[in-house]
């Protein structure tokens, strides 16, 4: 099956639903038929701009309906969908545009235009609406245009870029509809489903998830940019989203203020809140406990998209869920978990050494396998040997360290002068005195080999200023290089 | 626009207009607004610069509590700027 077979069939079933937000706050329903046409006028628009297969066509929109029009519109016409964050810097969109010869850009809004007209020539950008205006012009066709076949590329996913460089990513028609119609297996979503979309959408991990909605039917409600995280969730009563530890936090935080609604909330809807891209902290977990919240890691990567997932009824506690397809998946002898990506490969022109061997994705993650369920202990690159020559996992010390109420982030490395080193992000109980005091405590547990030698404190970590990415992972790399002439001595 | 007299109204209608909300006013969260959804923080910053010319840091973003509070920010940027 490809995308464009199953829009054909959406044409004779006329069961998908998209609930986009208004101004004025309200859910205005978009169904199949609006769906479907959208999609034939964009096909006949960029068929009109001498768009054929191959070609890659990138967007920068926002989570929208318009955003999957294009979509099903580029990959169903057998062109190259290189979907970007609009929040992306401008010269990252010149040296994509150049890397893969881009023959379009889209975007999604006016404002999104504006953010990107000062450095990019304003004429390379055409919003939405210029095309629906171009289009009255352009006969549509009676049918959709389906070219595209499983082993034929369809879109270029970038990564979010937690090391030094971003990569880019081919997947195949089959590669990433095998992916999404074996998740929706896992699940019980239909119609009646309210499915919310918060995450950016083009992350892997969202935009799968997304997939996955359609390919069951579910309503998707695209998150209002004008309310909070909350207010999202309790205006449209989700029965399901995607989100990071980042950001369950932030709506635990903020439920705070609606502690009634949002437990009557929970209570009667049981959401299903699926959370991936990183370990939930350890002192969250009295939060979710408490308020009966149950939370479904997932595991996935932009590599090998979905990889395992927890569901009511496939559920383990502690792992990242039941393995989708245990063939395509191993653990070598150092511990790492390595996925099969099949047809999928990297863009040459993004470095990515030595990161995928004999179609082997090598996902620098520790874990095991217990009765096809996945458990993950820890990234390879936070294993360090110090000075005497111990292993240790910063990880590990990471965890003990966040579980005070004074931090909010923290990351442990280890560096061959100085020893071992901590960054931290502090909540608003926290200060120097406090943070040192920590330490101590920490220190005072350990002998010499395993004590913090210094630490910085650091202002926030925003996606803004570079410390997460667009998906809110932490850039390690970074904060070591912002961080490493401010370090204090532990005394 | 270089104006360390900014009117209220206007300052809520250059920064925020986007999004396009006229009950937004002075006491609204602006966390809220950013936590969660960066292309909400970017389009903020992105305003700022091109209506009053001030860059403010990012980071400074999450100190601030409400639209006021943001308000505030440029105002004091305008007048250490000057």
């Amino acid at each position: 099956m490809t995308f464009s077979s199953f829009l054909n069939l959406l044409f004779q079933n006329k069961v998908l639903n998209f609930s986009q937000s208004s101004v004025e706050r309200s859910y205005k329903n978009l169904n199949t038929d609006f769906y479907i046409n959208e999609v034939r006028k964009i096909q006949a628009w960029l068929k009109a701009r001498n768009i054929k297969e191959g070609d890659h066509v990138c967007t920068l929109f926002e989570n929208s309906i318009e955003w999957n029009i294009c979509d099903a519109a580029i990959i169903s016409m057998g062109a190259i969908h290189v979907s970007l964050s609009p929040t992306i810097d401008s010269n990252k969109v010149k040296s994509v545009t150049k890397s893969c010869d881009l023959k379009l850009i889209l975007v999604g809004t006016p404002i999104i235009k504006e953010l990107f007209a000062f450095k990019l020539d304003s004429d390379e950008l055409i919003s939405f609406n210029q095309i629906l205006e171009e289009c009255a012009a352009i006969e549509l066709p009676k049918e959709l245009l389906s070219r595209c076949e499983p082993n034929m590329i369809s879109s270029l996913f970038f990564t979010s870029g937690t090391s030094s460089s971003t990569k880019a990513v081919y997947h195949t028609h089959g590669t990433i509809l095998d992916n999404a119609m074996k998740t929706a297996e896992y699940y019980n979503f239909s119609p009646d489903t309210i499915a919310l979309s918060i995450l950016p959408i083009h992350y892997a991990f969202e935009r799968m998830y997304n997939y996955v909605y359609q390919f069951s039917g579910a309503s998707i409600h695209y998150a209002n940019p004008q309310l909070s995280l909350l207010e999202n969730i309790l205006v449209t009563q989700a029965d399901v989203f995607c989100i990071v530890p980042k950001l369950l936090e932030e709506l635990l935080h903020q439920s705070k203020e609606e502690e009634t609604t949002f437990k009557e909330y929970i209570k009667n809807k049981k959401p299903l809140i699926i959370c991936s891209g990183a370990a939930i902290p350890n002192h969250l977990y009295g939060f979710l406990e408490r308020d009966n919240i149950d939370i479904y890691e997932m595991y996935g990567s932009t590599e090998a998209l979905i990889v395992s997932a927890n569901t009511p009824e496939r559920y383990r506690k502690g792992s990242s869920g039941h393995i989708l397809f245990p063939e395509r998946v191993k653990i070598d002898t150092t511990g790492q978990l390595q996925v099969n990506i099949g047809s999928s490969y990297y863009h040459s022109n993004f470095g990515a050494n030595g990161e995928v061997k004999d179609g082997w994705f090598q996902t620098k993650d520790i874990a095991y396998i217990e009765n096809e369920f996945l458990h993950l202990s820890g990234r390879e690159s936070e294993t360090f040997k110090n000075k005497e020559g111990l292993f240790l996992n910063s990880s590990e010390i990471e965890a003990e360290l966040k579980a005070s109420p004074l931090v909010k982030n923290v990351l442990v490395y280890y560096d061959t002068n100085q020893g071992i080193c901590a960054i931290f992000e502090l909540t608003q109980m926290g200060n120097k005195r406090a943070v040192t005091e920590l330490i101590k405590g920490y220190n005072s547990k350990r002998d010499y080999s395993k004590r913090i030698n210094y630490y910085a404190i650091s202002s926030s970590w925003t996606v803004e200023s570079g410390e997460m990415t667009i998906s809110f992972k932490v850039k390690r790399n970074f904060i070591i290089q912002k961080y490493k002439n401010e370090l204090i001595a532990v005394n | 626009m270089k104006n360390k007299n900014i009117d209220p109204i206007h300052f809520i209608h250059e920064v925020f207009g986007f999004l396009n909300d006229s009950k937004l006013n002075f006491s609204d969260n602006f966390k809220k607004l950013t936590t969660w959804n960066s292309l909400n923080a970017v389009i903020i910053h992105h305003k700022i610069v091109q209506a009053y010319g001030v860059e403010l840091n990012y980071e400074i973003f999450n100190t601030l509590e409400t639209v006021e509070d943001l308000y505030q920010a440029v105002i004091n940027k305008l007048n250490n700027a000057s």
